[in-house]
């Protein structure tokens, strides 16, 4: 009786690989056409490097929502320490990049590369890009990208610029508000968040080196922080006082009940402000979709898929 | 009609072919219910002891430091601690090297500060104070003693602060007179160079950015400062007093840092660390490790070839992968 069971399900099992290699020749399609390039082992690499990417950084929101650019650093395998999470990191993305620069994915609408080092820097960086995102954020701010970065600037050539050697580290160096609107942030929050920041620097500019006195360290709570900007505004007669006024809504965001869904994109934001309400509310979203993604079998042909596009 | 029936035949077997286990890619599900070593090669596994003894080593590359790195991997073969955390001066310590590698300018002041240091204190006269960090040297002999050692000292002093440059960066000559204040409001090196200072004495004080204003400051571009200062008055109290010498650099990651924290000792308890850390991490997972073994390649001038790099990178996949 066990044998006719094995061979009918030898048999049923026969049937349906030739079914499939039919499929298969009939319209010419390769089910799987990375497996050829990477092995076993290099294809669990690129999963844990995926599912690691989503887990602690906001990659996913790139490939699976609006936020155009994300920029991962880690740390070389040889400069952590084993068992911290820097450590950890450095192993998952080292070992999952190699397999993904195997594959040699060109894709329309998204960018996943690292990015080029100088030698000097003990880490490496991943640069993942939603291109479609990326020319959105810069023509929606033309003006602003133009009046900081000159007048020929648009989306594609400020791409091809930032993946120059040490273009990142350059091009947008002390401009804070087009790095945020490039990570996601909008523009109104990354202006709020650009000008609160040349306030708190002109606060301890002024108050941090006086010779021959001691170094005045920076406030470490949030309440020094503000008490501090406070009377220095004070003292200013009123400078700054208008800066004030615009961050009083802006905070980081708090969850309003403990099951909801929270994405993982720490900023500050306007909290009245309605584009700040769209934003985390697509933020929601991706971070919905993505931990949907987590769970299935499929994750690895998923994540690919989507890069291809 | 044939290849119509033959494809809509393909699209069912597909959606059987699916669900075959033969066909679906291994996970890390699967990679959990198996062993770190069944998932390396005979010949991997026989290197392993040299592969993790050259890891370790790459780890500490300062040959000078290496006695410390030792150290912690003694400690933790001897304490069989699974988790050693950082304390947070180490931390501390962590974060301030990582932003000093960062940046080569602040690589170069250090290099510019240690050498205009070391000359200023080999030079004729030159008293130093900690090595190559502060020293001085008596311009003009004073005439009572002034400063005591030990005391909170009100002080009313003229200074001028210069660069490495010998630019003018500070002072008080032409502005408005002596300055007056207390040597615990003063730059933590000028305070400590000004110890036992006599009344009318000029002294020349030679002090590292890191016990002025920090490398990472544009005063003076972050490096050495030569602070000239003549005592004109002081009167002593009796509150105990001593400049904290802890790192401007370090304070700012490390607010309530104990007054005897330096960084010397700092990136020594930092190496020990490291070796505890990874020895314990490496022992937890591959208990049959021998210290001896590791110790005897750690003395090899081998370093990790390609080959041995790859399985390294492997094991440690393995391990971070299999914990989840």
């Amino acid at each position: 009786m066990k044998i006719i069971k094995n061979i009918s399900l030898i048999l049923y099992r026969c049937f349906r690989y030739y079914i499939f290699i039919s499929f298969a020749l009939v319209t010419g399609c390769d089910p799987h056409p990375h497996c050829n390039k990477l092995t076993d082992l290099e294809n669990q690499y690129l999963e844990s490097f995926f599912r690691h990417l989503f887990e602690t950084t906001t990659g996913g929101y790139v490939l699976y929502g609006n936020k155009p650019l994300l920029l991962c650093p880690f740390k070389f395998i040889e400069k952590t320490i084993p068992g911290t999470i820097e450590h950890k990191d450095a192993v998952i993305f080292t070992q999952g990049l190699k397999a993904w620069k195997k594959l040699n994915i060109q894709s329309k609408n998204y960018l996943l590369v690292p990015l080029t080092n100088s030698g000097a820097e003990p880490f490496e960086v991943i640069i993942l890009i939603n291109k479609k995102a990326f020319n959105n954020a810069v023509q929606n701010n033309l003006s602003l990208f133009r009046f900081k970065l000159g007048p020929q600037v648009n989306g594609q050539n400020l791409l091809d610029s930032l993946l120059s050697p040490s273009g990142f580290s350059t091009l947008l160096k002390g401009h804070e508000a087009l790095q945020g609107i490039l990570f996601g942030y909008e523009a109104e929050n990354s202006l709020t968040y650009e000008r609160g920041n040349a306030l708190r620097k002109m606060v301890f500019d002024a108050s941090k080196v006086n010779p021959p006195f001691q170094y005045n360290f920076e406030p470490t709570t949030p309440e020094e922080l503000k008490e501090q900007i406070t009377s220095y505004v004070d003292s200013q007669a009123g400078v700054g006082q208008s800066i004030l006024d615009e961050l009083a809504d802006f905070s980081f965001y708090v969850p309003e009940n403990e099951d909801e869904i929270i994405p993982k994109i720490p900023f500050s934001y306007h909290t009245k402000s309605e584009e700040s309400k769209k934003l985390l509310e697509s933020y929601k979203e991706s971070e919905k979709t993505l931990i949907n993604l987590q769970a299935q079998k499929d994750f690895l042909d998923q994540v690919l898929g989507r890069l291809k596009q | 009609m044939i290849k119509k029936i033959l494809i809509l035949a393909s699209v069912v077997g597909c959606i059987f072919l699916c669900k075959d286990p033969a066909f679906a890619r291994p996970n890390q599900g699967s990679l959990n219910s198996t062993t770190i070593m069944q998932h390396l090669t005979q010949e991997e596994q026989k290197r392993l002891p040299l592969i993790i003894a050259l890891s370790l080593k790459d780890l500490c590359p300062e040959r000078a430091h290496f006695a410390s790195f030792i150290q912690g991997i003694k400690i933790a073969d001897s304490e069989k601690a699974s988790n050693y955390q950082e304390s947070p001066e180490i931390q501390a310590y962590m974060q301030y090297a990582m932003q000093i590698t960062l940046d080569p300018k602040i690589t170069k002041n250090l290099a510019l500060s240690a050498e205009y240091l070391q000359k200023k204190q080999g030079a004729e006269g030159s008293i130093p104070l900690i090595n190559d960090k502060i020293c001085y040297k008596i311009l003009k002999t004073g005439i009572k003693k002034g400063i005591e050692d030990g005391s909170i000292n009100n002080v009313k002093i003229n200074f001028t602060i210069k660069g490495t440059d010998n630019n003018f960066l500070a002072g008080n000559y032409t502005l408005s007179g002596p300055l007056s204040c207390t040597l615990s409001e003063l730059i933590p090196g000028m305070a400590h160079g000004m110890l036992g200072m006599y009344l009318s004495e000029v002294r020349e004080i030679y002090v590292h950015p890191e016990f002025a204003y920090g490398v990472f400051s544009n005063f003076g571009n972050g490096r050495a400062l030569t602070i000239q200062v003549e005592l004109i008055e002081c009167t002593t109290t009796d509150t105990i007093f001593q400049p904290c010498l802890i790192s401007t650099d370090l304070a700012k990651f490390l607010p309530n840092a104990p007054k005897e924290t330096d960084i010397t000792s700092l990136q020594k308890d930092f190496i020990t660390f490291c070796g505890k850390a990874s020895w314990s991490f490496y022992k937890q997972h591959l208990p049959q490790l021998h210290l001896d073994e590791i110790l005897h390649h750690l003395q090899s001038d081998s370093v990790l070839s390609p080959e041995n790099r790859e399985t390294l990178y492997k094991l440690l996949w393995l391990i971070y992968t299999q914990r989840e």
